[in-house]
């Protein structure tokens, strides 16, 4: 009887050991689900919907990514550029509920696809599957959008659009093509081209909430920098306004062609 | 503004991360204890360069010119000195897990943006330290930082700064890597690095490749030598009590 427990103790110190060591020979630890059942089953569904592109471990480099310009996320990383939280925060649960559900599709190629068939409960499980892979073990706070004005000045916009230099990147017309656009890198070092803000939809969403949360927090994984606190926020209001008018004109002549 | 609304909201119940130990990503690995040294030694040398020096990359400024200037630079040079001195090397030992605290000093990074390039070219910090931004010139420069682990890279933050006095505070979460990568997508050739670690044991060379490391806990050491584009090589050594270890390091590229 002593034996066997002493046995058990022994057992147990080495197990422990194990773990220690292994945990800091990776040096971090693996996020732990608060409902294990919803990451099981999340993790049914990744490997059927997902591992295609983002692999069986998460690290983007399942067999259908080298058909893609830009490469399915590293989940493992942490990085995503969805996010109504600070640069170089986690998003919020709700923002990787929002990416699964409308997917990635911008001017720089329709890519991740959308699963709003997927049931809600089932999204959700899914967005364990990534915090996991992410050792996502915090959620980021969200910035707060101010409201938006009712007055509308454009010009303002405008101004703010050429102060803030955007043009450096998207061009002085909206169209992507800034003197830097020629050389942008994304975090796998692969080409990456400033979005047209005229035409192509937006990764994150047209809603004017979603445009002002984009270039307020950045794209991160992207050269899209954040610009909390460069401006006003009715400046702020004002660019959005400016960028939300660019697409409608562009789109307006684009059916008067048609 | 940034660092003000860097607060998280804890997502996992406290007995599920335990479980595991009580790491979370925050806390990685153990905390390092500062305190006295009884008996440090002391790391002094140079880091030499020996061998072919590799091609030169170089890159065109191709707009801003009236702040940039014009003409090829290399985004990340090798400089070596006299006798093949190696400037903006590091000198660190990998593992320490107490010993002396930091000194202020080292624990106050600063990056400067002038005449769009980046200054220092590579400093040393701790993990987790609040970087100091400043941009200098007239004109947008985003600071762009990544950490890197292996050969991926990931973005810790990306922030705008169109004019110019502009400073913000962001923090260095490097989660399982060292070397942070610092560039600006607006200007490609502009180049960085900071060599972040868990204790004080860690020095950038200076340009006579000159590092000095003090109060260091006697015992045996793996030490690394690092460098932005010859990376990274590791040997043993060995400390006794109160000993000056005068080192003579190379690397090649
Ligand atoms: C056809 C390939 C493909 C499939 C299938 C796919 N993805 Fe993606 N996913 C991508 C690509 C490509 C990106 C990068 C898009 C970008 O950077 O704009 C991406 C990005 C993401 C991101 C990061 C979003 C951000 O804000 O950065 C998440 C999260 C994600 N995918 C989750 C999933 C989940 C969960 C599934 C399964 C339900 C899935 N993906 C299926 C290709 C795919
Ligand atoms: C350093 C270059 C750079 C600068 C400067 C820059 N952007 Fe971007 N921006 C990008 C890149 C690159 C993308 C595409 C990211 C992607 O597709 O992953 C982008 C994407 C966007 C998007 C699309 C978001 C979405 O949901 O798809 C908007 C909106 C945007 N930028 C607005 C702005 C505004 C407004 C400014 C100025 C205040 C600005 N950008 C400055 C590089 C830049």
């Amino acid at each position: 009887m002593k034996l066997a427990s002493l046995l058990f103790t022994g057992l147990a110190l080495i197990f422990a050991a194990l773990v220690q060591f292994a945990l800091t020979k990776h040096a971090v630890a693996q996020y732990v689900s608060p409902d294990p059942q919803a990451l099981a089953h999340g993790q049914e569904l990744y490997a059927r919907e997902c591992s295609a592109c983002h692999g069986a471990e998460g690290e983007g480099d399942g067999p259908g990514a080298k058909y893609l310009s830009q490469r399915p996320r590293n989940l493992t990383l942490g990085v995503f550029k969805i996010r109504s939280t600070p640069t170089g925060e986690f998003p919020t649960a709700q923002d990787l509920f929002d990416s699964i559900t409308h997917g990635l599709a911008g001017s720089n190629g329709a890519q991740m696809p959308s699963f709003a068939s997927l049931s809600e409960a089932d999204r959700w499980a899914l967005v364990e599957v990534v915090r996991t892979f992410a050792w996502m073990d915090k959620e980021g706070a969200p910035v707060t959008v101010p409201p938006r004005p009712e007055t509308v000045n454009l010009e303002l916009g405008r101004q703010v659009y050429e102060r803030l230099q955007c043009a450096a990147c998207h061009g002085d017309e909206g169209d992507g093509d800034g003197a830097s656009s020629l050389t942008l890198k994304d975090d796998d070092r692969r080409r990456i081209f400033a979005a047209s803000l005229v035409s192509g939809s937006y990764k994150g969403g047209d809603a004017p909430e979603e445009v002002w949360t984009r270039f307020y927090t950045g794209l991160d994984g992207s050269p899209m920098p954040s610009y909390a606190g460069r401006a006003s926020h009715e400046e702020l209001w004002a660019l959005t306004e400016y960028l939300l008018t660019l697409r409608a004109e562009a789109g307006a002549s684009q059916e008067e062609k048609q | 503004m940034i660092k003000s609304i860097s607060r998280r909201r804890a997502l996992v119940a406290g007995g599920a991360t335990l479980a595991l130990g009580g790491i979370g990503w925050s806390q990685i690995g153990r905390a390092y204890a500062q305190g006295d040294v009884k008996d440090g030694g002391r790391l002094k040398g140079v880091l030499r360069f020996t061998g072919a020096a590799p091609a030169e990359d170089s890159v065109s400024i191709s707009k801003d010119s009236h702040i940039c200037g014009v003409g090829e630079v290399n985004p990340n040079p090798l400089t070596i000195g006299a006798d093949g001195a190696l400037k903006d090397g590091v000198v660190a030992l990998r593992k320490v897990e107490a010993g002396k605290p930091w000194p202020a000093a080292m624990t106050q990074p600063k990056i400067d943006q002038k005449r769009c390039l980046f200054e220092p070219f590579v400093q040393v910090a701790p993990k987790g330290a609040e970087l100091t931004i400043v941009n200098h010139d007239p004109l947008l420069h985003n600071i762009h930082t990544y950490e890197q682990i292996g050969r991926a890279r990931r973005t810790l933050f990306n922030i705008a700064q169109p004019m110019a006095g502009q400073t913000d505070i962001a923090p260095l979460k490097v989660r399982r890597g060292f070397v942070v990568e610092i560039d600006c997508d607006a200007h490609n050739w502009m180049s960085a690095w900071i060599y972040t670690a868990d204790h004080p044991y860690v020095a950038a060379t200076d340009a006579d490749g000159l590092f000095d490391i003090t109060d260091v806990p006697p015992g045996n050491h793996e030490l690394v030598m690092w460098h932005p584009i010859l990376g990274e090589v590791t040997r043993e050594i060995t400390l006794a009590a109160g000993e000056t270890l005068d080192l003579s390091l190379d690397m090649k590229a």
